[in-house]
Order: structure tokens, then sequence, then C-alpha cells
């Protein structure tokens, strides 16, 4: 699943472990997740939306779309 | 989750201590003891005896498990797929030749550090995936 987990990070100017303690994960998961190495669970999938005010569809999309 | 998190302190704390209480009991046992005095039934219970202090030891380690957020789970949960695989393949083949060509026997007492071993092996190639 390709997602713009980084963009919209670098766009706040965080850092994975910024990101990473304000969603309660560790670093390594968010490096996963915008490797694309690891697709989130619907929760923190939701989660990451609600962080930056976004649709889940607005951050993720599923490879078969594009 | 943070290396800092309250229960996951606790639920290491809660395994190392009845690890050791498991270690001390066994030790304790093997001096103090002397099984041909022992009907086998007194003998099999006081063998069971240190097993609360290692299920207390297990409960402790899931808690502090618990607390992973979900990729430390996955990994650790395929790390211990891998360690269940490894150690039935190698079991079982062993115990095979034992029978087969008179492999010498190997006591019980080998399997848990074998899935111990498999599972800290596993560890640094299950991460490198998701890194």
């Amino acid at each position: 699943m390709k997602n713009r987990l980084r963009v919209l990070r670098a766009e706040r100017n965080w850092s994975q472990a910024d990101l990473a303690n304000r969603l309660g994960v560790s670093r390594q998961t968010i490096n996963a997740i915008e490797t694309e190495k690891y697709d989130p669970s619907l929760p923190l999938a939701f989660a990451i939306g609600r962080l930056f005010e976004l649709h889940i569809e607005e951050i993720f999309s599923d490879d078969a779309e594009s | 989750m943070t290396h800092t998190n309250p229960d996951r302190t606790k639920g290491f704390r809660q395994f190392t201590i009845g690890m050791v209480a498991y270690t001390l009991i066994v030790i304790a046992g093997g001096f103090l003891l002397e099984p041909e005095t022992l009907t086998p039934l007194v003998a099999a219970l006081l063998a069971l005896l240190p097993i609360a202090a290692a299920l207390w030891a297990m409960a402790g380690w899931l808690k502090a498990v618990r607390t992973f957020d979900e990729l430390q789970q996955k990994i650790f949960a395929e790390c211990g797929l891998i360690a269940l695989g490894l150690t039935a393949v190698v079991t079982f083949t062993y115990g095979f030749l034992e029978v087969l060509i008179g492999l010498p026997k190997v006591s019980m007492f080998a399997v848990f550090p074998f899935i111990a071993a498999t599972f800290a092996l596993a560890q640094p190639f299950v991460r490198r995936r998701y890194a």
C-alpha cells in the first residue's frame, strides 16, 4: 500500500520519533510504514488520519488503484 | 510506545524475578533433596513446584509483550513461529535419527534453550524485513 506519510511529516517538520510519540508507536513502525514495508492496522491508520486531519484515503492508497 | 512504558518495565521485572525464582528453586531442590528417599508421587510434585514461578514469569513476559506496538508484536510473533518451526523440525528429525541410527539420547532440557536461541537468531532477519 502506498502512502504520503513521509511528505506529511516533513511538511510539519516532525522527525520519525516525533510522529511515533504522537501516535504511541515505535519509530521503527513509522519507518516501516513510510518505506511501505508494513501496512498499519485500521485503528492506527485512523489515528494517523486524525493526527493529520485527513481522511485515510488521502494518506493511503491501494496499490491496485495506481 | 516508548521504552519507558511502565507496564513494560513491570512485565519484564516480573519475568526476571520469576525466572530467578524458578532457577533458585530448581538448584535448591537439586542440593537439598535426595530423590531416592522420595516416593515417585512426592518427587513428581516437587519437580512441578517451580512451575508456579515459571508460569508467573511467563505472565510477566506476556504483559510486557502486550505493551509493544503492532509491528513489534508482529515481529515477535514471526520470530516465535520461526523458532517453533525450527524446533519441531530439529526435534522430530533428531528423534527419528535416535531410533534409526542410534544417535545419543538428548535431554528434554535442551529443547527450551534451542527455542530461545532460534528465537534470538531469527530477530535480526525478521527485523531486517521491516527496516
